[in-house]
C-alpha cells in the first residue's frame, strides 16, 4: 500500500505488506523530505512507523490517495522523536470521493525533541483523523498545523492532543476549518497539562469559517490543567464571511465570487502557512481553490 | 459640451429606514480637487458610502453619473471598475490575504491585462516610495494589525494603484501625523495631472482644514443635516477653521429664515 521516494541514504527505510518503517540515524540531518505515498486501494491496512534517532533531523510528506467508495480503510502512524531530534510530518490527505478513511497518529517526543504535524484533510466522504503528541522528556516540543474542507457532502473528524507528562514542554496548535454546501465537520482539540509538569506552556487556536446555511462544524477545544505554574490559553471561532470584507474588496473591483475566494483561501493561511516548502504550500492552495469552486458551483 | 465629471444629482438616501441625505447636488470635475467639510452626523460618510453601493444604504432618488454612465444601478465591484475609488475611514482587516495578492487582484479587476508583471512590481515599487512605505508592507496581511496611520496608507497606495477616474477619501487624514500628509498630499498631487494624460478627480471628505494645507483644494463644500449649505473657494476651508461650524450655521438657518 505504500512507497517511498526517493529512497534515502541516511534512512533505514523498510516495507512489507503495507507496514513501513523510517529509521533516520543519530544525528542524521535530512535535507530533503521522505515522501511515503499511501495509496488507499491497495488492499490491507497500513501502518507507518518512522523512529528518529537522538539530534537527528527529517522531515516526512505523507501523500494518501485513493480508496474505493464505502470501503473504510484504517490507518496507524506513529512516530518517535529521540532525545533533541526535529521531525516534521506533513499529511496531505486526497482520498476519492467517497472513500472513508480513520488514522490514528502517535508521538512519543525524548528530552528536548520537537515533533511537528502539519495535516490536511481534502479528501473522502467519511475522514477521521485523530493526533496524539505524548511529552515524555523534559523540553519537548509539539506544533500541530491543521486544516480540513468539507464541501458538498463530505464529512470529516479532526481530533489533536498535546499530553504535556513532564516540566517545561510546550506546544501550538493551529487548526483552520471552512465548510461549505452540505460539508461536516467535528474538531475536538485538546491539551493535557499533568501534574508536576510546571513551567509548561500551551496554547490552541481553532477558527472556523461555515459559506452556506447548510454547512456545519462543531468545535469543541478542551484543556486539563492539573499543574501549577504553567501557561495555556485555547480560543475557537465559529463564523461566516463579513460582509464588510465582501464590500470592501468589491469597492476595489473584485467580484463576489472572487472576493470570497480571496477572503476563503485567505482563512487557511495562519495554518497553511506553517506546511512545509512553497511548493506544497501551492499545490494545497490549488486543491483548496478547485474544492471552493465546487461549493461556488 | 464636454460630460466629464463625477455628477451627483439630487442623491437621496436612507439608513435603516431614516433619511441621512436628502438631496445632494455635487460635481467634481476631472484632475480638480473638491473638500466636503462637515460636522459629525452631517451625512458626509453616508454620502461616500451611497457612491460606492454598500448594501445597508438605501438609494432613495437621484443619480450619480462617472463621466455621464449611471452607476447607482451598478454592483460595488462594477462602480469601481467604472473608476470609482472610495478610501475607507475603517478600512476592513482581512488575515490570510497578503497585501500584495490583495493589489494585484484588484488591480487586474479594474484594470485588466494592463501591465505585464515586470512593469507591474515597478509600479508599486515606485508608489511606495512616493508613499515613504517600506517593501516589506506588500507580504503583510491586509489591515491585519496595522496601526491606523498603515491602514490609511494602504489606502493611499491603493489609490495610487488602481489610478481611478475618480476618487472619493474618507477622512483619509483622521489618524495620519504631519510626515504621512504630506506623503498624501504628494500622492495626490501626483494623480490630479499624470504624464499619459489621467487625471483625477477628488472629493475629500474631511472634518478638518489640516489636509487642505497638503491639498490645496479647488472648492470646498459644507453639508450640514444631508444637505450641502454652501459652497466657495478655499476660503471657506480657512472661515471653517476660524470659525468652526456654528457661524455658517447661523448664517445658513438666517439665509432660510
Amino acid at each position: 500500500m505504500a512507497s517511498l521516494s526517493p529512497a534515502k541514504a541516511a534512512a533505514l527505510i523498510q516495507t512489507s505488506a503495507g507496514h513501513t518503517l523510517v529509521e533516520i540515524p543519530d544525528g542524521a540531518q535530512l535535507d530533503e523530505p521522505i515522501v511515503i505515498d499511501v495509496d488507499l486501494d491497495a488492499p490491507h491496512a497500513a501502518a507507518t512507523r518512522v523512529v528518529a534517532g537522538p539530534r537527528s533531523r527529517v522531515s516526512i510528506v505523507e501523500r494518501i490517495h485513493g480508496g474505493a467508495p464505502n470501503q473504510t480503510v484504517v490507518l496507524a502512524c506513529e512516530v518517535v522523536v529521540g532525545a533533541g531530534a526535529d521531525v516534521t510530518y506533513t499529511v496531505l490527505q486526497t482520498a476519492s470521493t467517497g472513500a472513508k478513511i480513520e488514522v490514528t497518529r502517535r508521538s512519543d517526543v525524548d528530552t528536548d525533541g520537537h515533533m511537528k504535524w502539519n495535516v490536511a484533510l481534502l479528501g473522502g466522504a467519511n475522514a477521521v483523523d485523530a493526533v496524539v503528541s505524548h511529552h515524555n522528556a523534559r523540553g519537548t516540543s509539539t506544533e500541530i498545523a491543521a486544516i480540513f474542507f468539507p464541501v458538498a457532502r463530505e464529512n470529516v473528524q479532526l481530533t489533536t492532543e498535546v499530553r504535556h507528562d513532564q516540566p517545561m514542554t510546550s506546544s501550538q496548535t493551529v487548526v483552520r476549518s471552512i465548510a461549505a454546501g452540505h460539508g461536516r465537520g467535528r474538531y475536538f482539540g485538546n491539551i493535557r497539562i499533568a501534574a508536576h509538569s510546571h513551567g509548561s506552556e500551551a496554547s490552541l487556536r481553532d477558527d472556523t469559517l461555515l459559506i452556506g446555511k447548510d454547512a456545519k462544524i462543531d468545535a469543541i477545544p478542551a484543556l486539563e490543567i492539573a499543574a501549577n505554574d504553567v501557561k495555556a490559553f485555547h480560543g475557537a471561532t465559529v463564523g461566516a464571511i463579513d460582509d464588510e470584507h465582501i464590500f470592501y474588496l468589491m469597492s476595489r473591483g473584485i467580484e463576489r465570487d472572487a472576493a470570497e475566494k480571496l477572503i476563503a483561501l485567505g482563512f487557511f493561511e495562519p495554518a497553511l502557512s506553517r506546511f512545509p516548502g512553497e511548493a506544497l504550500r501551492d499545490e494545497i492552495r490549488g486543491l483548496l481553490e478547485a474544492k471552493l469552486a465546487v461549493s461556488q458551483r | 459640451m464636454s460630460n466629464r465629471g463625477l455628477v451627483i444629482s439630487g442623491l437621496r438616501a436612507s439608513v435603516e429606514e431614516k433619511e441621512i441625505l436628502k438631496g445632494i447636488d455635487l460635481v467634481v470635475e476631472p484632475g480638480k480637487v473638491h473638500a466636503l467639510m462637515g460636522p459629525n452626523g452631517s451625512g458626509k460618510s453616508t454620502l461616500a458610502f451611497s457612491m460606492a453601493g454598500h448594501p445597508n444604504y438605501k438609494i432613495e432618488g437621484g443619480s450619480v453619473t462617472l463621466d455621464g454612465a449611471e452607476i447607482l444601478e451598478l454592483s460595488p465591484d462594477k462602480r469601481a471598475r467604472a473608476g470609482l475609488f472610495l478610501s475607507f475611514q475603517y478600512p476592513a482587516a482581512i488575515p490570510g490575504v497578503s497585501v500584495a495578492n490583495f493589489i494585484r487582484t484588484a488591480r487586474m479587476a479594474v484594470k485588466p491585462d494592463d501591465l505585464p508583471p515586470a512593469k507591474f512590481r515597478k509600479l508599486i515599487y515606485d508608489k511606495l516610495e512616493v508613499l515613504d512605505m517600506d517593501a516589506a508592507f506588500l507580504s503583510r496581511y491586509v489591515n491585519d494589525g496595522f496601526s491606523g496611520g498603515e491602514k490609511k496608507r494602504l489606502e493611499m497606495l491603493q489609490l495610487a494603484i488602481l489610478a481611478p477616474k475618480y476618487a472619493v477619501l474618507d477622512e483619509t487624514d483622521s489618524g495620519l501625523d504631519v510626515d504621512a500628509l504630506q506623503a498624501v498630499g504628494r500622492s495626490i498631487e501626483a494623480m490630479r495631472a499624470t504624464d499619459d494624460g489621467r487625471d483625477t478627480g477628488f472629493l475629500i471628505i474631511t472634518h478638518y482644514p489640516r489636509i487642505l494645507r497638503h491639498v490645496p483644494a479647488d472648492v470646498v463644500h459644507i453639508m450640514m443635516d444631508g444637505r450641502i449649505v454652501k459652497t466657495g473657494g478655499p476660503d471657506l476651508a480657512e472661515r471653517v477653521e476660524r470659525e468652526g461650524y456654528d457661524g455658517i450655521r447661523e448664517e445658513v438657518i438666517g439665509g432660510v429664515a
